[in-house]
């Protein structure tokens, strides 16, 4: 009876998840299967811009999510514990750079950095450095394109893991003669690391993914995305695309991977 | 080292007074205990103590030491919270340690200390446990090691025991108290229930509404209750109304002329405190009758509840050796004396204070 009502509990779970299973084999399994066919067909070939773009990707993408992390810390912090009236209003104005696609947040960007952006124009005119360089248009513009939408991400993620941990253990520290580094270091740092390393593995995983703002602003740096782009699109090479295609999903694969593991040891 | 509050209050926005223009002397050495219904701002005093809040005016002692804009660790105290707060990630040893390694002391005799806190608390077995992993009880005692071990000037507790099933509650209670006895550190015990603030206390302060109804001991209160909000608070009463007489010596009641216990307050309305022990039965010469409307057998003793044709409902703790029912008329006496008397002014007071003894649980 008991086992009977198990079973059929079992067909009812499977039933109820069966539209994702579709949306997973549909979208994921066989497209990738495809994929793997256009880049092997030909024996596997890789060469040295592939790797070049796939190299440039990481670093960026590395780049870009340490310094969201270190850049957002101490503001979610603030956000978390401190009793602003205007914090709503932060917080709000914060999800507004998520919206935007990542076309706008190019042009925005040339608009600072480009080759008569605010900045250079400005630097052109107190300290004479000629303007006309174009930093938007290298590994600076990138960075500085990334984390436009990437300090928002990071800092409402932060902020609702500092949120978490119960003010107390603050509070219990300091009554025992903690002062305000070492709180920090002794006891929010250890709660919150999982936190800070999942925020990281996000921020990561969203620049190595992003596509529209490199488009419009990486002309020296070349990487994966727009490589892709271009090779399918101009080069009509189905299978370089292919393989860097794979490229990217096997490192957007690695760092999902993990995620369970830094959210493991969740105490 | 004293510990005293002189002019404290805490607004909080939108003019709500938590502690209003309390001043307390909390003798070196002593427990005190504060009680009082919730939201009496008892945990607001401690909390103010302890320098996890900033008070809006007055100001804060320890010793001849002005703390009362010092941080919470430079005080040098000791603080348990309801919850425990026991850090999650860490062992139920490192936790006890925590204080310590602020301090410069080596580590052997950090480690030292450890050792010897945790086996004064019999949790010696649990070091290597994760809160996660501990009973409400083992909680509770790492936490009052951990708070302990640094050596405190003061210890504040938070409700320590609410967080705890009834049956628990008790036996830590008793812990507890010989635990105050056995320190000889300056003790300062936040609580709602009653029984407890008795039991411990060597003096026990009664706040209600932001402020300090009476600060005395356990028995003085117990006796000697200032407003009827007191003499409800600790334990039943029979208030009985009277007319206290010009000498200040004597007050005119339904049951009679009684002469009070402490003289000397102006003539005028008041209404004496007789507790339900203070009544006995006096098959010869009683003072008044009452009819039984309701006996319960408690074993040792009887509570009954009955009533009087000239005072109305009276309760009677009577020795559980005699036989009551329902319906009888019991002839009564009162075994004192003198009965302790309330003025006028004070009853208003605490009839406008009226106890909301239902107790919430922090969250």
């Amino acid at each position: 009876m008991r086992s009977g009502e198990e079973k059929s509990g079992r067909w009812t779970g499977i039933a109820l998840v069966l539209p994702l299973l579709l949306f997973l084999t549909a979208m994921l399994l066989y497209p990738l299967m495809r994929l793997s066919a256009l880049a092997l067909h030909r024996g596997l070939h890789v060469d040295a811009p592939m790797l070049h773009a796939l190299r440039n990707s990481i670093i960026l993408s590395l780049g870009v999510a340490t310094v969201s992390i270190l850049l957002c810390l101490t503001p979610a912090w603030a956000l978390a514990r401190w009793p602003w009236r205007l914090k709503v209003a932060l917080r709000s104005a914060l999800t507004v750079p998520l919206m935007f696609s990542g076309v706008i947040v190019g042009f925005l960007t040339i608009l600072m950095l480009g080759r008569v952006g605010l900045i250079p124009t400005l630097l052109a005119s107190l300290i004479g450095i000629p303007a006309g360089s174009g930093a938007a248009y290298g590994a600076v513009g990138l960075v500085v394109a990334y984390l436009y939408f990437e300090i928002p991400r990071a800092t409402l993620a932060l902020e609702s893991a500092f949120r978490d941990i119960d003010i107390e253990y603050e509070a219990a520290a300091s009554t025992l003669g903690a002062r305000p580094w070492s709180r920090i270091r002794r006891v929010i740092l250890p709660l919150t690391r999982s936190a800070i390393a999942s925020t990281f593995l996000l921020t990561f995983s969203v620049s190595l993914g992003s596509y529209g703002v490199a488009l419009m602003l990486s002309r020296r740096f070349t990487i994966l995305p727009v490589e892709i782009y271009t090779a399918y699109t101009g080069l009509l090479d189905d299978q370089r695309a292919s393989t860097m295609s794979l490229m990217l999903v096997a490192v957007a694969l690695m760092a999902a991977s993990l995620t369970p593991l830094v959210n493991r040891r969740r105490v | 080292m004293n510990v005293n509050v002189t002019q404290l209050s805490k607004r909080y926005d939108g003019d709500v007074v938590a502690v209003d223009g309390v001043d307390i002397t909390f003798p070196s050495g002593q427990t005190t205990v504060i009680v009082g219904p919730s939201g009496s701002g008892k945990s607001t005093l401690l909390n103010l103590i302890a320098g996890l809040l900033l008070p809006t005016t007055g100001s804060i002692h320890f010793g001849n030491r002005d703390v009362t804009r010092i941080p919470p660790e430079d005080r040098n105290i000791g603080f348990v919270f309801q919850s425990y707060a026991l850090f999650p990630h860490m062992t139920a040893e490192e936790n006890v340690g925590f204080g310590l390694l602020e301090s410069r002391l080596p580590a052997s005799q950090r480690a030292e200390i450890v050792e010897s806190t945790m086996r004064r608390f019999g949790i010696e077995r649990l070091r290597r446990r994760r809160p996660g992993e501990l009973s409400g009880g083992e909680k509770q005692r790492v936490a009052l090691a951990r708070a302990l071990a640094r050596r405190p000037a003061v210890l504040l507790l938070d409700e320590p025991l609410a967080a705890l099933d009834a049956q628990l509650r008790e036996r830590l209670r008793s812990e507890l108290k010989s635990i105050f006895a056995s320190l000889n550190v300056t003790t300062i015990h936040v609580t709602h229930d009653r029984s407890e603030a008795m039991l411990l206390g060597d003096s026990v302060v009664v706040m209600n509404e932001g402020r300090v109804l009476q600060h005395d001991t356990p028995q003085r209160i117990y006796r000697q209750p200032a407003n009827v909000f007191l003499a409800r608070f600790f334990g039943d009463a029979n208030l009985i109304e009277g007319h206290l007489d010009a000498t200040g010596r004597h007050i005119d009641t339904a049951l009679g002329s009684l002469a009070v216990s402490e003289p000397g307050a102006t003539a005028g309305p008041v209404v004496a405190v007789i507790r339900p022990e203070m009544l006995a039965l006096a098959p010869s010469h009683p003072d008044f009758t009452v009819r039984v409307e309701h006996a319960e057998f408690l074993g040792s003793r009887w509570r009954v509840e009955g009533i009087s044709e000239r005072a109305g409902r009276i309760i009677i703790d009577l020795p559980g050796d005699v036989a009551i029912a329902a319906g009888e008329s019991l002839p009564l006496r009162l075994t004192r004396d003198s009965v302790h008397v309330i003025a006028a002014e004070d009853i208003a007071i605490g009839a406008h204070h009226e106890p909301d003894l239902t107790v919430t649980r922090r969250s």
